[in-house]
């Protein structure tokens, strides 16, 4: 079996180079059966790459400790959920479901531009193919996951028990699918400027691919904080750790992306802009995955250092430069008569959001690699850690939620501060009431005051929208209240999906603050039937429970929660794990989550005695509405990317009206949406 | 056993990718400078259109004064209707060089759905295989069919209101044509 | 300050029960803090024993400084070149103050009547 995981690898190395050179031969030549073969030949990638997984896949199922990933990722008595999973635990593993998702989506695009974009897809295919095959080749030579070991160890060294988590099963790949659907929008930018078809083709035809790869970005970053809120045991979820920065950034400059582009489909400016930020965002990709894998920078979640770092460094650097090159050779045709005529336009508010994305990418880029500039230019070690990063993005992040309630409100090309001033009205009134509900109520710190505000301005600001929109609808259309509100939404999906993924950030933030600022802990060592208090409740200990199975020995404490008024709420078990297999402990943490607030509870530790128990016990309030805000971006990103009537009404439109290229037309007009 | 299946593997691959090499297929001609620019005009078109739209929906969302309004109004049609009227200029002239052309064009009754399909064609005649085939057939949504019409001779869909077959010249009786815009 | 252990996180936040860095490390700043000394004093005496490493942030002097301020140099660079870029978009552009100055309201348009019709067909379609 393995060596048919080789083959299969080798024959997908193959197939990609000649992608490459069929489709540019076909594309040049304008030879269309080598552009047809091109395509046969990324199906066939896909089939192989598909064939390896599958075989990896198997080897791990049947626990083939012949192969040395199997043997170093499971153990006979890892659960099976996890040795399905254990195909990207470790590098190998990571990679390869990496190129399979890249060959997926190469795939799709191919089969989506069958016929649109004759002049600009063979490009954009073949640089797909370009990124395949590197991933193919460090598959092929670097890090073969079908290598095999001389003595067959009759044992594997198991999972890594902080891996053994449902959290982990769907984080890496959704954010694999975030960063590499990426590269489609980015190759057909690529293609663009190798054709010199430099209108807002390649961002029409791609729109779906960014959203898609946002959302996916947005889910891998909420999946990956929740799982270090369960996991890692320390009451946090993020920790600005350069793995997770590596994760963030590419989700700021999509954000960004997503937005500028919006001005390109209008007004046909920014093409340069628009064509760095996706430049930057694989690259972005690309540098975290250099960095969890190189060891340049180390970092909690690099479960899978090793030497690869120099073959990422030159491919970041080697397309950079290409890219680069590009950008300046097209730079006169890129130079587009551009109208500005406002800085109260909804525009100038998407230019200064970009700014302002940007300029937090380039503060937690900065941060990440500042102890590596550090050592180079004095030979000290430093840490940038948590307390630079959240100072630094803290006044950023306000200004990039005053943005989101500005932007919405102000209509394109230029606004008259007249109506500025009756639309802000409302929101503002109710941001300043917030404000002075909080203090009141006893707050103190400036930041948060703000941070409430802005953040209740921000949702009056869409709750106007939304009511403006509908009642615009009822008096033009008729139609009753509930029905013109599901109209405005589905008629104009784009725009209102966007205004809930607005409130969905801002709710997450306003998780993200009240969290951060008001956490309290308590640390005690107690015996059975101690008890203590943290806030508002009180929690008593009752004692061990201890379970063994030859994969897992774990000892769980019960831990009774009362309220103030003395009544039982909740029995709360957090247990000590330990791995027998990797001879690793964990830790089980026990959360009882409401709205209000968070109760957590850790079992840190059980003396040697057997009968006190450290408890570590954190009281966070908010947190609730952080992951409630992922939710309803989601929803929103949903509602966004649904397909919309109007969309296939204007394609019809198109399609009656122009014999010359329809499919090319039809991208040209596009979703409207407003 | 691992050999046979090996080779197998292996053999399916090169014919599925070198399958449709050969067949011929034509790629499409350049496109004239004039088709270039009735691309850029529609486009425009497209872009004033939408600018049009939102202007609207502002001010109904009461974004903008009247004054405001009708200015940037009047730019943006402007815009709209400069571009439309290069386009239809365009299409009337083509219109009437592609007439005499009909007989040569009447096989394109059957003209293929996939690229892949073993079409030989001996290049002289320009048209475009590859990409420019008829676009598909009204099927895949139900709406669309009361508005576009197909031509007579040649299958290729018309807007309602061309008075000519875009593909083959041949007129088109000007029927419910207007009905189908305003529906 | 910063654990050691390769955790990543603080050596107040690293759980890791058997961790060898931060367990200590508590006791033994916990001693300190009885014996009364001051935060600062605590930190400098970590300093000096582990290197700057041990800090969790860059301390606001010397190359350091360029940590702090980096982010908002580049900010502030970003916002220059932004307006100097806007500057340049709005003085080709129509200006806003002087709108359709040059086509008075009710002047017959040029255009045929058929294609204004379509327009206006069209906006309404896609409601």
């Amino acid at each position: 079996m393995p060596e048919l995981g080789n083959l299969a690898l080798a024959i997908a190395l193959i197939l990609a180079v000649y992608s490459i050179g069929a489709n540019i031969y076909g594309a040049r030549r304008n030879a269309p059966d080598f552009i047809v073969s091109a395509r046969h030949a990324i199906w066939s990638m896909c089939a192989m790459i598909t064939i390896a997984v599958v075989v990896l896949w198997v080897a791990l199922l049947r626990s083939d400790f012949s192969l040395e990933y199997v043997a170093s990722y499971s153990s006979t008595t890892l659960p099976t959920a996890y040795k399905f999973t254990a195909l990207w635990a470790g590098q190998q593993g990571s990679l390869l479901l990496w190129a399979w998702l890249l060959a997926i989506f190469t795939s799709v695009a191919a089969f989506q531009n069958r016929r649109r974009n004759p002049d600009t897809a063979p490009y954009a295919l073949a640089v797909l193919a370009g990124v395949a095959i590197f991933f193919l080749w460090m598959l092929n030579f670097v890090t073969r996951p079908f290598d095999l070991l001389a003595v067959i160890p009759a044992e594997g060294t198991d999972l890594n028990p902080l891996l053994q988590n449902y959290w982990m099963a769907i984080h890496p790949p959704s954010l694999y699918t975030g960063y590499v659907s990426a590269s489609v929008p980015f190759a057909f930018g690529a293609a663009a400027l190798i054709t010199g078809k430099l209108d807002d083709g390649w961002i029409r035809s791609t729109r779906r691919w960014a959203i898609f790869s946002w959302f996916f970005l947005t889910l891998g970053n909420i999946f990956g904080a929740r799982w270090a809120y369960e996991v890692l045991g320390w009451g946090g979820y993020w920790a600005w750790d350069p793995v997770e920065n590596a994760a963030f950034m590419p989700w700021l400059v999509m954000t960004a992306y997503l937005h500028s582009v919006m001005i390109q489909e209008r007004k046909d400016m920014l093409k340069v802009w628009n064509l760095s930020l996706i430049g930057l965002a694989f690259g972005l990709t690309l540098f975290g995955t250099f960095i969890t894998r190189s060891g340049v920078i180390s970092s909690v979640h690099s479960f899978t250092q090793s030497g690869l770092g120099p073959y990422f460094l030159s491919f970041l650097i080697a397309v950079t430069l290409a890219y680069t090159g590009l950008l300046i050779f097209r730079s006169k045709q890129l130079r587009s008569p551009a109208e500005f005529e406002s800085y109260l336009s909804r525009e100038a508010a998407f230019l200064f959001n970009n700014l302002i994305l940007v300029g937090i990418t380039f503060a937690v880029f900065w941060g990440t690699i500042f102890p590596v500039l550090s050592e180079a230019v004095r030979g000290v070690k430093i840490t940038v850690g948590p307390p630079f990063f959240n100072r630094v993005n803290a006044p950023l992040a306000l200004g990039l939620v005053f943005l989101t309630g500005i932007g919405p409100l102000i209509a394109w090309r230029r606004t008259t501060p007249d109506n500025l001033v009756r639309s802000f009205a409302a929101p503002v009134a109710i941001g300043v009431a917030t404000g002075i509900l909080g203090a009141v109520a006893g707050l103190r710190q400036w930041y948060v005051l703000t941070a409430f505000s802005l953040g209740a301005f921000v949702i009056g600001t869409v709750l106007v929208e939304f009511r403006r929109g509908m009642n615009a609808r009822r008096h033009m259309m008729n139609e009753p209240r509930a029905k013109a509100l599901v109209n405005l939404v589905a008629k104009n999906n784009r725009r209102y999906g966007g205004y809930v993924i607005h409130v969905g950030v801002i709710v997450a933030f306003i998780g993200i603050v009240g969290s951060s600022f008001f956490r309290t802990e308590v640390k005690k060592s107690v015996h059975a039937g101690d008890s203590f208090t943290i806030g508002s409740y009180t929690l008593r200990f009752l004692g061990f429970s201890e379970v063994d199975t030859p994969h897992l020995a774990s000892a769980t404490a019960r831990i009774e929660v009362l309220g103030r008024d003395g009544r039982e709420i909740t029995v709360m078990t957090p247990a000590k794990l330990f791995y027998v297999r990797a001879q690793q402990p964990a830790t089980l943490v026990a959360i009882r989550s409401t709205p209000v607030s968070d109760l957590y509870v850790v079992l840190a530790g059980i003396d040697d005695s057997g009968k006190t128990a450290t408890l570590e016990v954190f009281l966070t309030p908010l947190v609730f509405w952080l992951w409630a805000g992922g939710v309803l971006m989601a929803l929103g990103t949903v509602i966004v990317m649904w397909p919309n009537v109007r969309e296939r009404a204007a394609i019809a439109t198109v399609l009656s009206r122009s014999s010359s290229d329809p499919n090319e037309l039809a991208d040209l007009v596009g979703p409207g949406g407003h | 056993m691992f050999i046979l299946a090996a080779a197998l593997i292996v053999a399916g691959v090169a014919l599925f990718v070198a399958a449709p090499l050969g067949i011929g297929l034509i790629g499409a001609r350049a496109k004239s400078s004039g088709e270039i620019q009735v691309e850029r005009d529609e486009h425009d078109r497209a872009l004033a259109v939408q600018g049009l739209r939102e202007l609207e929906f502002d001010r109904e969302m009461g974004k903008l004064s009247d004054e405001d309004y009708e200015s940037m109004h009047k730019a943006l049609e402007d815009r709209a209707l400069t571009a439309m009227a290069a386009v239809e200029n365009f299409h009337l002239q083509t219109d009437k060089a592609a007439r005499p052309k009909k007989l040569s064009s009447a096989p394109l009754t059957q003209a293929p759905r996939r690229p892949a399909a073993p079409t030989r064609r001996t290049g002289a005649m320009p048209t475009p295989v590859a990409h420019a085939e008829p676009p598909r057939p009204p099927q895949s949504s139900p709406s669309p069919a009361r508005k576009i019409r197909f031509c007579s001779q040649c299958g290729e869909p018309a807007a309602a209101d061309s008075k000519f077959c875009a593909q083959c010249g041949l007129a088109i009786k000007p029927t419910a044509g207007a009905a189908a815009w305003t529906e | 300050m910063t654990c050691q252990c390769g955790c990543g996180l603080t050596v107040a936040n690293c759980n890791m029960p058997t961790c060898g860095f931060s367990v200590p490390l508590r006791a033994e700043i916990d001693a300190m803090i009885r014996k009364g000394k001051s935060r600062a004093q605590i930190i400098a005496f970590y300093r000096h024993k582990y290197g700057e490493k041990i800090l969790s942030a860059p301390t606001a002097e010397g190359f350091n400084l360029l940590a702090w301020t980096m982010p908002f140099i580049a900010l502030v660079l970003g916002g220059g070149l932004m307006v100097l870029v806007v500057g340049r978009w709005r003085s080709n552009s129509p200006s806003p103050s002087a709108p359709s100055g040059s086509k008075p309201a009710g002047e017959p348009s040029p255009f045929d009547p058929e294609l204004r019709r379509r327009l206006e067909n069209e906006l309404k379609e896609r409601r």
